[in-house]
């Protein structure tokens, strides 16, 4: 096996999170290299359309997600440049302090090991970064943090409508925050709000990691390689530290890439699998699993779609696909007449809708077929509204991504991932699914509905915990068998909150990136 | 489960037509001429009469989904790699193979069209073909052998409505503007 020339840090994963530690890691000195399985993808190539945009989605050494109710795997990961930030909706919020001490407060899930207040300054950074569009002040949830940098979305006709229904049943909506450029920001474009966020925004507003950080840590002089999985991280004798990684190209060829420092960000399927592969004599369950949790309280949010049929016309086509307005009136965790489950939900209203795929007006009406499809198809096109409760679930051990025997010596072995979400999610989702009916009505909808229970980001599988015996990382993400093995990216989460990952993610990688810059002699 | 026979007549020699040219040109032109691309992509597909059974089907559940381009869709999704796919079956992490999940529901199709009106589906009217549907869409059909009827309608049902209301003429169609930022080349991706 050849062996190349040594780097001070190997990335695996061009997702969001590898993606931010390859840029800090690069722009602060040292020799980084980017390992990705996946193709490169440009912004030439998000395509705009939602047939074309399937290519960005998807996990292809998944063999089978199985269990009570499946996690939609594809949908909701993607490799290549990227990852599956390539196609995110960029709505980037940041946890509430109480979501960082569910057991503690609330005697379930696991908490952080870190606090909001340890992580501010990091959403702060990565914000003034990227840049971010919404009104902090109409945000009354919102945890203390910088002003927005950049105004928000401008609310189109279906927003106005929903407001009128939430603001009906007393409850508040604030413009959704969001990574997307609502005017020049950084050379990049303001968005013009056409919908196509879920095939990849080729015009460079909305901040996937192709417009910044994959983008800011090739300027950096990181080197990125994709068609090249990582297949083993190996370590030193005495199994205490990573010296490298053993990487197949797209040739074929099997390569050693020997580094001072190991970064995992393959978030939160690939991340488990790669550790898991890595099992040594010193490791026999698998690398930073001594704690038997690699791979398990893998969890997701509970979420579900509402929607409505007006008599108006909704100009639902217009806006970003994450939507126009967030209501977090119902974040409250604790268990309380009338509410019964523990943890919270948001609403995200008026999305952007195309008439196909998975979130478009079709699939919200499976039950209709031939020419009665049809006529609705024609009526909703322009009448339609839809809005997305967000749910917190809670994590269970039985959750978990392990590997499938059978694979040849020089192959990784594949994944089969179980999963069922326990009964509390089952409340939560019941429960805000009747409020968003009643939010459709007081709106002025002629008709609303609801989608049933369905997985919505990925979350854990190597979580952060102050406890080695427990967890696999410290709130680092360093992980606590081996001094200079990372991990980075929602896979780290110890509960999900209620809230999309992907800037508290980004925080988390900066904040992590800044450690490594700061310690490298002793992490070295 | 075996690799699907292929039944169409071969289409001259695959060494006089390049496979990109003859695999760009089946779009909208039939792809059915492009049998010989199928061995030599390597992957399953389906034959012409299971690819009727597929467009007399997709266009009861969506009506215009065979003029849409039905057959030719499914034919050349099928001989794409698998990671090329754009097949509703996609999202739901199917663990199988693709065509052997088509064929083997529209297997299904026909012989509940036998079991309840002694004709295979393509032979239907329109009605019998909407009570057959109906059933297959309840997931509940008595006899059904094949994959879950339930998640045959809801995929096959999108791929439908993709073909009918999600290119850029469907989407015109429903009167909207297509606003693309980067159109596509092709409706669908093939193989090229």
């Amino acid at each position: 096996m050849k062996t190349l020339e040594a780097v001070d840090v190997v990335v695996i994963g061009a997702g969001q999170a590898g993606s931010v530690m390859a840029a800090r890691l690069a722009a602060a000195g040292k020799r980084v290299t980017v390992f990705e399985a996946g193709p490169a993808r440009t912004l030439q190539d998000m395509t705009s359309s939602q047939i074309w945009a399937r290519r960005l989605k998807g996990t292809p050494d998944l063999l089978e997600s199985t269990g009570a109710h499946p996690l939609g795997i594809t949908f909701n990961t993607g490799q290549g440049s990227g990852g599956a930030a390539a196609h995110h909706y960029a709505c980037w919020f940041r946890l509430h302090p109480e979501d960082f001490n569910m057991q503690s407060r609330y005697g379930v899930a696991a908490d952080w090991p870190i606090g909001y207040d340890d992580l501010r300054t990091s959403y702060d950074a990565v914000q003034a970064e990227v840049g971010i569009a919404g009104d902090a002040e109409m945000e009354r949830w919102r945890p203390p943090g910088a002003a927005y940098p950049l105004p928000p979305i401008p609310r189109f006709r279906q927003g106005e409508i929903l407001a009128r229904g939430f603001e009906a049943l007393g409850m508040q909506v604030a413009p959704l925050p969001l990574a997307i450029a609502t005017q020049p920001f950084k050379g990049r474009a303001s968005c013009v709000y056409d919908g196509w966020c879920d095939a990849g925004c080729p015009t460079g507003a909305l901040a996937n990691p192709q417009t910044t950080y994959l983008k800011w840590a090739v300027e950096a002089g990181a080197v990125v390689h994709h068609q090249h999985r990582v297949q083993r991280i190996v370590t030193d004798q005495p199994g205490r530290r990573a010296i490298g990684v053993i990487v197949r190209n797209g040739r074929g060829e099997r390569l050693f890439q020997p580094a001072a420092l190991v970064v995992v960000a393959g978030f939160a399927l690939e991340t488990p699998r790669l550790l898991l592969a890595s099992a040594t004599d010193r490791h026999p369950q698998g690398l930073a699993n001594a704690s038997g949790t690699v791979g398990r309280y893998l969890h997701t949010h509970a979420a579900g779609g509402v929607f409505g049929m007006f008599d108006e016309d909704t100009d639902c086509q217009l806006g970003v696909s994450g939507g126009q307005l967030v209501c977090q009136d119902r974040y409250a965790k604790a268990a309380a007449p009338g509410k019964d489950f523990i943890g919270g939900y948001q609403w995200l209203a008026a999305h952007s809708v195309k008439p196909n795929d998975l979130l478009g007006i079709a699939c919200s009406r499976p039950d209709l077929i031939g020419e009665a499809f049809n006529r609705f198809m024609e009526d909703a096109a322009n009448r339609f509204a839809s809005m997305t409760a967000v749910g917190e679930s809670l994590p269970l051990a039985e959750n978990r991504v392990e590997l499938v025997p059978g694979a040849a010596v020089d192959e990784m072995p594949k994944m089969r991932v179980i999963h069922r979400f326990d009964d509390n999610a089952v409340r939560l989702h019941r429960h805000a699914m009747e409020e968003g009916r009643a939010i459709m009505k007081a709106a002025g909808a002629k008709a609303a509905w609801h989608g049933p229970l369905v997985s919505m980001h990925l979350l854990g599988g190597t979580r952060m915990g102050k406890d080695p015996a427990s967890s696999v990382t410290d709130g680092y993400g360093r992980c606590h068998d081996l001094a200079n093995l990372f991990i980075a990216g929602p896979g780290l989460f110890p509960s999900g909150g209620a809230v999309n990952p992907t800037f508290t993610a980004s925080a988390l990688a900066h904040r992590s990136a800044a450690h490594i810059v700061s310690a490298w002699g002793q992490l070295t | 489960m075996t690799e699907t026979q292929l039944g169409e007549p071969a289409f001259g020699a695959a060494g006089t037509v390049s496979r990109r040219t003859v695999l760009k040109a089946g779009i909208g032109g039939g792809l059915g001429a492009a049998l010989p691309l199928d061995v030599l992509a390597g992957n399953k597909t389906l034959d012409g009469s299971v690819l009727d059974t597929w467009a007399a089907w997709l266009d009861t559940l969506v009506p215009g989904a065979a003029k849409a381009g039905a057959r030719d869709y499914l034919r050349a999704q099928l001989l794409l790699p698998p990671s090329e796919r754009v097949l509703f079956l996609r999202y739901t992490d199917w663990p199988g193979s693709h065509a052997d999940f088509y064929r083997d529901a529209l297997a299904a199709v026909d012989q509940l069209s036998l079991d309840r009106h002694g004709r295979a589906f393509v032979r239907l009217k329109a009605a019998e073909q909407l009570g057959v549907a109906s059933e297959v869409a309840g997931g509940q059909a008595p006899g059904w052998q094949g994959p879950p009827a339930g998640l045959f309608h809801f995929v096959s049902k999108a791929d439908g409505a993709d073909l009918v209301f999600g290119t850029e003429r469907g989407i015109e169609r429903l009167g909207l503007a297509y606003r693309a930022h980067i159109a596509p080349t092709l409706p669908w991706p093939v193989m090229g």
